[in-house]
């Protein structure tokens, strides 16, 4: 399986973004990483099947490095990303299975 | 007069530099096959003498004797083929090869001959130039693999489709058709044809390049209605790909993956000639061929009109 990356301009506000990285998720296959990178939010996908609407991803801001995901989900990755300018520390989590 | 006598007796050195390489560099051993012998096709099996005496035999005699033909003629051309790569590979080596031993020659007299030195260096300079000109032959040279490699390929595939027919009877392919079909076999070792290959081959990866770039620099805003196109295609195309859930993979191909249907899909949605994919590697590029496409197109309706338009089954 391939691995497509995805550009976020730093600009977007963070629903903004969840909602992009949903839908590239369901256009590319799993998120397997997020990370800011000079002006931009860079997600990482691995090519495949989408998931179904009930275990899309989930993201959430994060005020540290260990936060968990809520119960119920499963954590994907931790990583960075821009919301409307500001730097943030994202979370994204699944729906377990 | 020392320095007179050994310049006239490195001339005479030059002389004899390019012959020498043209004579010892084939690149391959003298074949033990005598070339006129494996090329001489017996009268009976000439096309006008073969077919005229198709009327007289049983469709088996008929069938006997096409393969007779397939198998002298194609030896007879392999032959031809393999003495064309022999003096290929000789002219291009040998030629190179003189001019480069011929200027390192007159450069290292010219530190040895002080008086004739300016003179010396001036023809050691000419025959580097001359050397330079050949730069196309020395492009050539470094290009010849390649040829060759394309030609080989061409010429199996050729190969191949005459072979696959040796148990057809002769109501399927006929006599006639074999010698078009030993004729295409004997044209595809054509060195114009493999470069022009070669400019095609490096034509379409700059495309796909050109294409990754623009997929990278354009995309659109997708919205959550997009986000459910999107999901649709890409389960739709991963589907034909063979996939049946996002967390397993395949594991044999085609399994339940339909090559025909998404090679056609590829086609539609990215503008490119996709062919069935034979492995399951190969399945999954097209899909992903397939969803780069629709990167930049969120709207809605923009994509329902491809879905119809490739025939593509989306739940």
């Amino acid at each position: 399986m391939a691995v497509k990356f995805e550009p976020y301009e730093k600009t977007k506000t963070f629903d903004q973004l969840k909602t992009q990285v949903r839908a590239n998720e369901a256009l590319n296959g799993k998120l397997t990483g997020i990370e800011r990178q000079g002006d931009f939010t860079i997600a990482t996908f691995k090519t495949g099947m989408s998931y179904p609407a009930a275990r899309r991803i989930t993201l959430a801001i994060v005020d540290d490095d260990n936060s968990a995901p809520d119960d119920g989900f499963a954590l994907v990755c931790r990583g960075t990303g821009w919301d409307a300018g500001k730097e943030v520390k994202i979370l994204a989590s699944r729906k377990k299975a | 007069m020392m320095v007179e006598s050994r310049i006239r007796n490195f001339l005479l050195s030059i002389l004899a530099v390019p012959v020498a390489g043209c004579a010892s560099f084939s690149g391959m051993p003298k074949p033990v096959l005598n070339i006129a012998a494996a090329t001489t096709i017996p009268s009976d099996l000439q096309p006008d003498t073969a077919i005229m005496s198709l009327k007289d035999k049983t469709l088996d005699e008929q069938r006997l004797l096409r393969n007779r033909i397939i198998a002298v003629y194609v030896s007879a051309i392999d032959a031809r083929y393999a003495e064309f790569r022999r003096l290929l590979a000789r002219e291009v080596r040998g030629g190179n090869l003189g001019l480069d031993v011929a200027a390192l020659g007159l450069g290292g007299l010219g530190s040895l001959a002080k008086g004739s030195a300016n003179e010396l260096a001036a023809a050691s300079t000419f025959l580097t130039g001359s050397r330079s000109s050949l730069n196309k032959e020395l492009y050539f040279e470094k290009t010849l693999p390649a040829l060759i490699a394309v030609m080989d390929a061409n010429r199996f595939k050729a190969r191949g489709a005459i072979l696959s027919h040796l148990r057809d009877p002769v109501d399927i392919y006929p006599v006639e058709l074999a010698y078009a079909d030993l004729a295409n076999y004997e044209l595809s070792a054509s060195i114009d044809n493999a470069v022009q290959q070669l400019t095609t081959e490096a034509s379409k990866k700059f495309e796909a390049e050109q294409s990754l770039y623009a997929s990278l620099t354009a995309s659109c805003d997708p919205d959550d209605k997009t986000e459910q196109v999107w999901g649709g295609i890409n389960n739709a195309v991963y589907r034909l790909a063979g996939h049946v859930d996002p967390d397993t993979e395949p594991t044999a191909f085609p399994g339940t993956a339909r090559p025909q249907d998404l090679a056609r899909v590829a086609t539609a949605f990215t503008g490119n000639t996709y062919n069935p994919a034979t492995t399951q590697a190969e399945a999954d590029r097209q899909a992903v061929a397939i969803t780069s496409a629709i990167r930049g197109t969120c709207r809605v309706d923009q994509l329902n009109a491809l879905i119809s338009a490739a025939q593509l089954k989306v739940e």
